[in-house]
């Protein structure tokens, strides 16, 4: 009797299942494994679905193209760079907004236009910002007799360019995310802080940090697979990859080959080692997120 | 050192423009060394008066004097208070230890008193020790508040608060949360902590069994506004007027309209009792304890008996109320019995109109 509603427990809960597992078997798990197949061959034609000589050469060229090792580069600088800094800068923005200063409603929605509005829209925005003579940019700079930058065409300027309009692309949605985390911290806590004569610096590093210890986690994990997918922030802020592809990332290097030289396999091996890479990653800040836990 | 509290009012105003007045025009002094009840209804603004006295809330109006000292502008810091919250709010992320020294590691005048950083160490280990050992939680220092029941936890919040040796000790329903057991045993612990420290100390409670059983005085409160300041068995002898004749006792005291005439108190229309008061319509209180059954007196009709403990509960009418007592049970009563009460002159109490107790005995 129980084996028999059991089962009939299971078949309700797949039939509930079912349009989801279909979607993601078409959409995420075939595209996968058809990727993985792809990246083995050393020529392939995406029509017949046939390939010519498996093995590993794909992996061998992606390996050795001075290329993929600047795209690489690239991704590594921008991850290491926008990630802590726009984790900083939100955190800071959402405990102002957080303290009820005036007018912090409409901030709050101002500061997550962002996150709904297109990234390109925003990056075309930004190519006005940046412009070498008409960008505001320039101006700002120029009140400190700082001169001109050529923030979208100089390839020397490039990633420092991409990583100022990345940090702040990256900003909408980790202050929402830091919101609500503030919002969930118990206000007696700083009460109960300034009894004990705790100033502003302690309670933030004795109680709002490690309050929102798993929101931080959360916050690192999602934000370096997000800057290792970087893409729409390099098309939308210089139309390609940059002056001299100076700009390119491991994405854009992925979308090259496959759109523009038609080099699928090279496409899928560098897709494969993206995806090894950025698992890797993941599961390194997972593993040292549950150990700090753990303590 | 006491507490003097002078005309303190807080309103809180809301969206919809109402206005709460929380705290009404209090006047009181605590006086120094004292474990004073702060009892009232939930609602009736005790949590805010702790929080006035705490520097959490700024106050409308009304000052603030700890000792000859005016703290009315003095943020919570600088007050040299410890208050234990309704839910304690201990650090969640730190050790019991780390808790409990949290407010001595912040504590300007002890750093300036253990300059030195080892001797400062050594000095806060100390007194963590000690401070544990007086809220018998020694055992738990490493563990994390999560880690613990709560009643540990409210131990090691009293010990947080009273371990930086506070001028004031501010306790808000400190025992809410905790079983009836655990509930008499702790309150007894805070009345042992408190005249062991001879820190005055404000106990706020809704309890009136609470605040009977441990305060050397009691605050009663109603929205926002003081009814009576007096000893716990002052308030239950001669309530100022009907809400504190009413809030305490259990069970409850039985109030009813009732009319003097002659100089007698008439209930079921028998002389019930004699009151030297001018003729009229009073509101009259008898305590459940003070029926006494009689040839004389009033009469009334056994309606419901229980026995409660080593009483009878019996329930009869009264001017057309229900009403209760509690009789001996070594006396004869049976439901749908007639019978004759006389009262016990304390615990009858008469009041005006306006509520205002007006018997002189
Ligand atoms: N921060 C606040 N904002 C608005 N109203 C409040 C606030 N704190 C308390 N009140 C109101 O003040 C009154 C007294 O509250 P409180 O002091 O918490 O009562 P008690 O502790 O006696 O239960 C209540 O009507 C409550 O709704
Ligand atoms: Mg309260």
């Amino acid at each position: 009797m129980v084996g028999q509603n059991q089962k009939k427990t299971f078949l309700k809960a797949m039939l509930y299942l079912l349009p989801a597992l279909v979607i993601i078997a078409v959409f995420v798990v075939w595209p996968m494994f058809h990727t993985l197949r792809m990246s083995f061959f050393e020529k392939f034609n995406i029509f017949t679905k046939t390939g010519e000589g498996f093995g590993l050469s794909s992996y061998i060229w992606v390996l050795e193209d001075p290329t993929f090792h600047k795209a690489l580069i690239n991704t590594f600088i921008y991850a290491v760079v926008t990630v802590p800094v726009s984790i900083i800068i939100s955190l800071a923005i959402a405990i102002l907004l957080n303290s009820g200063i005036r007018g912090s409603k409409f901030f709050q929605t101002a500061y997550f236009l962002p996150y709904v509005t297109n990234a390109i829209a925003i990056g075309l925005a930004f190519r006005f910002i940046f412009h070498s003579e008409f960008g505001v940019f320039n101006k700002f700079l120029g009140f400190f007799g700082i001169d001109a930058v050529r923030w979208l065409t100089d390839p020397d300027w490039a990633m420092v360019t991409l990583c100022i309009f990345g940090t702040w692309s990256a900003l909408a949605f980790k202050i929402v995310i830091f919101l609500s985390g503030l919002q969930g911290i118990d206000p007696q806590l700083y009460q109960a802080a300034r009894i004990d004569e705790a100033g502003k610096w302690k309670m933030f590093t004795k109680i709002t940090l490690p309050q929102l210890g798993p929101i931080m986690a959360y916050q690192f994990v999602i934000a370096t697979i997000n800057a290792f997918k970087a893409y729409n922030e390099v098309v939308g802020l210089f139309g390609d990859d940059g002056p001299l592809h100076s700009a390119i990332t491991m994405v854009y290097y992925m979308y090259d080959k496959f759109y523009n030289a038609n080099r699928y396999t090279i496409a899928a091996a560098s897709g494969v080692i993206m995806f090894i890479i950025i698992m890797l990653f993941t599961f390194i800040q997972l593993g040292m997120s549950n150990r700090k836990a753990d303590q | 050192m006491d507490i003097r509290i002078e005309g303190l009012t807080k309103t809180f105003s809301s969206k919809e423009n109402t206005e709460t007045i929380a705290v009404n025009n209090l006047t009181v002094t605590i006086p120094g060394g004292h474990l004073v009840g702060l009892l009232g209804p939930s609602g009736c603004g005790k949590s805010t008066t702790l929080f006035l006295l705490a520097g959490l809330h700024e106050p409308t109006s009304g000052r603030i004097y700890f000792g000859d000292e005016d703290v009315t502008d003095l943020p919570p810091e600088k007050r040299g208070i410890g208050l234990v919250f309704q839910n304690y709010a201990l650090y969640p992320h730190m050790t019991v230890y780390d808790n409990i020294a949290f407010p001595l590691r912040n504590s300007k005048s002890f750093r300036e008193a253990h300059k030195d950083s080892r001797e400062r160490k050594e000095a806060i280990d100390m007194i963590v020790q000690r401070t544990a050992k007086i809220v018998a939680i020694e055992e738990l220092l490493k563990r994390k508040p999560s880690q613990l029941s709560g009643g540990q936890q409210q131990r090691v919040a009293i010990a947080r608060a009273i371990a930086k040796q506070p001028k004031v000790l501010l306790l808000d329903e400190p025992l809410s949360n905790l079983d009836a057991r655990l509930r008499i045993q702790t309150r007894e612990e805070i009345r042992r902590i408190q005249q062991a420290t001879g820190i005055t100390t404000v106990f706020v409670t809704h309890d009136q069994e609470e605040a009977m059983s441990i305060t050397d005085e009691i605050i009663v409160m109603k929205d926002g506004i003081v009814q009576q300041v007096a000893h716990p068995q002052e308030t239950y002898i001669h309530p100022a007027n009907t809400f504190v004749a009413q809030f305490l006792g259990n069970p409850p005291i039985n109030m009813i309209d009732a009319s003097i005439r002659d100089g007698w108190v008439m209930i079921n229309s028998d002389r019930a009792i004699e009151a030297d008061l001018p003729d009229g319509q009073y509101k009259v209180g008898v305590r459940p304890e003070s029926f006494i059954l009689s040839d004389e007196g009033f009469s009334a009709l056994v309606s419901y008996k229980a026995t409660i403990g080593r009483d009878f509960q019996v329930r009869f009418d009264m001017n057309g109320h229900y009403s209760e007592a509690l009789i001996e049970s070594d006396q004869q009563i049976e439901e749908g019995d007639s019978v004759r009460f006389r009262l016990r002159k304390s615990g009858v109490h008469i009041f005006d109109n306006d509520g205002r107790r007006i018997e002189k005995w």
